[in-house]
């Protein structure tokens, strides 16, 4: 501080007004008038409002609670994992918002009731090298900033983003995060307390998939899923296995999914839909439906997209969709979503995107929206509805490829 | 992680029947480079400005064919990281910094990564203290010092001091305090110069340990206000040659314990030169046969001295000669080079963060090099 | 300058060009290669072209303080070199939610288009969340080199704060100018 104002005194310019930080600076204050007679040259006759020395420090707050139309855009960084970061924006008046910096291979979860983002995270004592440590970050809303860690034991799932790789209880009371080394586990968060109660083993199982009930199932390698229930304390209570229902050789359910009012719609890597119902007792298979009809499989239509799916409980699933279907094209980008009636199991929209898909998500609400992260890095905004498009959101950081609506 | 590959190869290989035509292969190789490094081997320092804890130093055989042939491997580089090499011990330095808490910030540590070339492996880190300067790079803000025993590194907090480190024992030695100046230009047996925000330089006589022994002090000479001297010159034969920013030279002899200045001359020959400035990162260097080059821009003036430039201007530094302009292919923000003999090759930052290629002294385009450095700001010889 | 030209012609054909891949992982690599267009920027000096049309335009809302602060020719940014605050949840004299303002940092001097005054602006940066990577804006009047700090904008000035690292910079009024 003192070389700051020694410097500042001797090569500055001087200042004629301070606040803050530089009152205490001793530079020669002049009569105004001496500047007017400088900038005069071109001085439009109305310089009568000089504009007024301004606080520092200044940070900005969040209003709370959050407006229906946030997202956290997901920068995974790919090309410089340890440093991703979640981007906050108002998809309606394509503001930035703020930023949350996290490690390699982060999650986000977040409660609109507890007005907190849960980022998960993976950090090396040297950047990238020396001691690994895994953490649940909690942040405020109003703040963006850090509320507490929750450290984890050295093994979160290290995976691209993929939503089901951590997940909250219906009742929003517990944060589950899948753990994989490779045995897969998952660590039981408290949100009220912020703390760790329980590990479930999950052998031979992996990803979350909250129920209704205040549990969740995972999916298996043999093609069933196991369901766990939580007693109060987010101690296992219970385990159901069911037989296997996914045909993981010939065409495995994709685990990216979507949850439309208790039901878990679970597509194909062809295009088969495979409702797994979550709200009473055990998960209950529901009667399985194509998306596409024949003639459309026969021209090769599939279901595309790095998370191509989004539901809404008007009973609507969003599905990124590419006419360029192969085996190995699972992951490709979506140039078409396409919008179902789950109840009537039949297509009822059809939207050609500007820019073809990665991930799409879709907002709450009477006008919900449909949310693009496009293979261009940018936001696109359309009516989940009708499909208009109505603008885009750019510069949103090197790999952009998840959004998660904060609704 | 080892565990897990071991565990998904092993499927791999219970799988899948092994043909006759292909052999299974071992896991867990590691390739090594040849701990020698080809005088025509380049370091591409990216400082990964938008992931400034990724930054990286890349190992690039500029004379290969494909991204394949010319990419040897890689040293991590977080936070705007400093490199150094020492031929006599063969040894690479990284000087880095991480945060407990990545991007977000918490404890600091500093320390000087020690590289093996030939696995590209730390071998040691020496912890210095989290002081050392962060922001846009400059070459002299880490140096030898006493032929390659010491390392300095270049604080700001905003006090300015310079950690010494003795590469010898592997050791931190101290802090050498450089209240008002900055930066570190080996002089001598075993000092270092910095630069002084009045104008002057500082120099710090250092100790057969490496401690300080005393300091002494140069008049004033430039004006660091109306034209102030660039960060970084090139050393040629104990001279440094300092650009300034109207586009003077003024040559410091470093050879000896004490600094001092030689005349100042013009890097324009005539008049219609005149509006010519120097400008860019590293705009300034001396290749390996003691010819020297400047990055210039046309229309300089109040604020240009970082928009590189459009040509290479040539020099005998030592006569204070141009002796050829290079016009350049695409527009260039930084100069580094290699090789040696007739095998020597200048190497430009452009716009679009590519490296392109020249022959030198001739300045012949040769190639444009798409590293995948994000931004390589730096080039500079393996050796 | 003709390279920024270049620049802004270059990425719109990467947009182009990554708009028609179709492959996953030809999409990584067309991604990573278009970020290429970007760090150019970190270099560039005054320009609209540094910040560009990427993001939505805003105002101060005071007819005399002119100009879009998301924009690199805003006339307080005469000095500047960063990612500017106003398109990361700051403004041009805040910083966004959950960052800490330096209170070091450089000063330079821009002259007010609207009342043709010189004002002295304090670049603070705003610290503790990695490179927020958008606006990135580099103008270099009155700036002078690393050895004169309080006259340099190539310094991290997340200095005197919780952490050092660096998310993006403002440009504050700290008063009239005089000479």
């Amino acid at each position: 501080m003192r070389h700051n104002k020694r410097t500042r005194k001797r090569i500055t310019p001087r200042i004629r007004k301070r606040t803050g930080a530089q009152r205490k600076s001793t530079g020669t204050v002049r009569w105004r008038g001496l500047a007017l007679l400088l900038g005069v040259t071109c001085l439009p006759l109305a310089a009568t409002a000089e504009l007024k020395p301004e606080p520092i420090p200044n940070v900005e707050k969040l209003d709370v609670p959050y407006p229906p139309t946030y997202a956290v855009v997901h920068d995974f960084a790919f090309g410089s994992l340890i440093d991703s970061s979640f981007g906050l924006v108002d998809t309606a008046t394509r503001r930035f918002k703020g930023m949350m910096s996290a490690g390699q291979f982060a999650t986000v979860d977040h409660s609109v009731a507890r007005r907190e983002f849960y980022v998960g995270e993976t950090l090396h004592s040297h950047g990238s090298r020396g001691t690994r440590q895994d953490l649940i970050t909690v942040y405020d809303f109003e703040n963006l900033d850090v509320v507490t860690e929750i450290k984890l034991s050295p093994k979160r799932m290290n995976v691209v983003i993929n939503e089901s790789a951590t997940g909250i209880t219906s009742d929003d009371k517990f944060l589950l995060v899948l753990n994989m080394n490779p045995a897969t586990s998952v660590t039981v968060i408290d949100l009220d307390k912020h703390e760790i109660v329980s590990e479930i083993q999950t052998p031979g199982c992996s990803l979350i998939y909250p129920d209704m009930q205040g549990g969740f199932f995972t999916l298996c390698g043999n093609g069933g899923l196991v369901s766990i229930g939580l007693d109060a304390a987010g101690q296992e209570a219970s385990r159901w296995s069911s037989d296997p229902f996914n045909d993981i050789d010939n065409d495995p359910l994709s685990e990216k999914s979507a949850r439309i009012n208790g039901v878990w719609q679970f597509v194909s890597y062809a295009g088969e839909v495979q409702p797994v119902d979550t709200n009473s007792g055990q998960p209950a298979f529901g009667e399985r439906w194509w998306l596409t009809s024949e003639a459309e499989r026969a021209d090769n239509w599939r279901p595309a997209g790095w998370h191509g799916k989004a539901g809404h409980d008007a009973g609507l699933l969003w599905v990124g969709m590419t006419p360029e279907g192969y085996n190995g094209s699972h992951k490709d980008p979506a140039p078409e979503v396409w919008r179902f009636d789950v109840g009537k199991r039949e297509r009822v929209g059809r939207i050609a995107l500007q820019t073809p898909a990665l991930s799409i998500t879709v907002s709450k609400g009477d006008a919900p929206k449909l949310l693009v992260v496009n293979i261009a890095g940018s936001l696109d905004v359309y009516d989940a509805l009708s499909g208009d498009y109505v603008h885009s959101i750019h510069a949103l950081g090197e790999t952009p490829y998840m959004v998660h609506a904060v609704d | 992680m080892k565990t897990l590959t071991t565990c998904i190869a092993l499927l791999a290989l219970a799988v899948i029947p092994a043909r006759a035509e292909f052999e299974p292969e071992p896991v867990g190789i590691v390739e090594g480079i040849d701990a020698n490094y080809p005088p025509h081997w380049i370091m591409v320092r990216d400082f990964s400005f938008f992931h400034m804890l990724e930054g990286k130093v890349l190992v690039i055989d500029p004379l290969g064919e494909t991204l394949g042939d010319q990419y040897k491997g890689m040293m991590t580089a977080s936070f705007i990281a400093g490199y150094a090499r020492s031929a006599s011990r063969n040894e690479m330095y990284v000087i880095e910094g991480f945060f407990s808490r990545g991007g977000r910030g918490g404890e600091r540590t500093e320390v000087v990564a020690i590289y093996d070339p030939a696995t590209l492996n730390v071998t040691a880190e020496v912890e210095i203290p989290p002081k050392r300067i962060t922001g846009m790079p400059k070459s002299m803000m880490n140096s030898l010092i006493g032929g390659d025993r010491f390392l300095g590194v270049y604080n700001f907090t905003p006090a300015q001091s310079v950690s010494i480190v003795d590469l010898q024992t592997r050791a931190f030695v101290g802090e050498v305090n450089t209240p008002g100046c900055g930066f570190v230009i080996p002089n001598g047996e075993r000092s270092f110069t910095s630069i002084c925000s009045n104008g002057s330089l500082l120099t710090s006589h250092l100790n057969e340990d490496g401690t300080l022994k005393d300091t002494t002090k140069t008049d004033i000479l430039f004006d660091p206000q109306n034209d102030p001297i660039f960060e970084t010159p090139a050393i040629l034969d104990g001279v440094a040659y300092f650009p300034t920013f109207s586009g003077q030279i003024l040559p410091l002899d470093v050879s000896g314990e004490t600094v001092s200045a030689g005349a100042t001359w013009s890097l324009a020959t005539n008049d219609e030169e005149a509006t010519w400035r120097p400008g860019g990162m590293n705009l300034i260097m001396v290749d390996s046969a003691g010819v020297g080059y400047v990055l210039m821009h046309p229309e300089g003036g109040e604020g240009t001295h970082k928009n590189g430039g459009g040509e290479v201007w040539v020099y005998d530094f030592a006569a204070g000669e141009r002796k050829a302009r290079i016009e350049l292919k695409n527009w260039g923000l930084s100069l580094g080079h290699s090789g040696t003999g007739d095998q020597r090759y200048m190497f430009v930052t452009n716009p679009d963060m590519a490296i392109d290629m020249y022959s030198l002294p001739d300045g012949e385009y040769i190639k444009t090099l798409n590293t995948g450095a994000v931004t390589p700001f730096m080039v500079e010889g393996a050796q | 300058m003709n390279w920024l030209d270049k620049l802004t012609e270059r990425s719109t054909r990467n947009i182009a060009q990554r708009s028609s891949r179709r492959g996953f992982l030809g999409l990584l690599g067309a991604t990573l290669a278009g970020t290429a267009g970007l760090p150019l920027l970190p270099v560039a000096r005054a320009s609209s072209a540094g910040a560009g049309p990427e993001v939505p335009p805003q105002s101060t809302g005071n007819p005399d303080d002119p100009g879009d602060p998301t924009q690199c020719d805003y006339w307080r940014y005469c000095g500047i070199d960063g990612f500017l605050c106003s398109c990361c949840g700051g403004t041009q004299n805040s910083c966004p939610p959950g960052t800490e303002m330096s209170p070091l940092t450089w000063v330079g001097t821009c002259r007010n288009p609207a009342d043709g005054l010189n004002y002295v602006i304090s670049y603070n940066d705003c610290c503790g969340k990695s490179s927020c990577g958008r606006c990135i804006c580099n103008r270099n009047e009155d700036d002078r080199p690393v050895y004169r700090p309080a006259a340099n904008n190539d310094i991290d000035w997340c200095i005197g704060t919780t952490t050092n690292v660096y998310n993006c910079s403002t440009a504050v009024i700290l008063g009239l100018a005089t000479e």
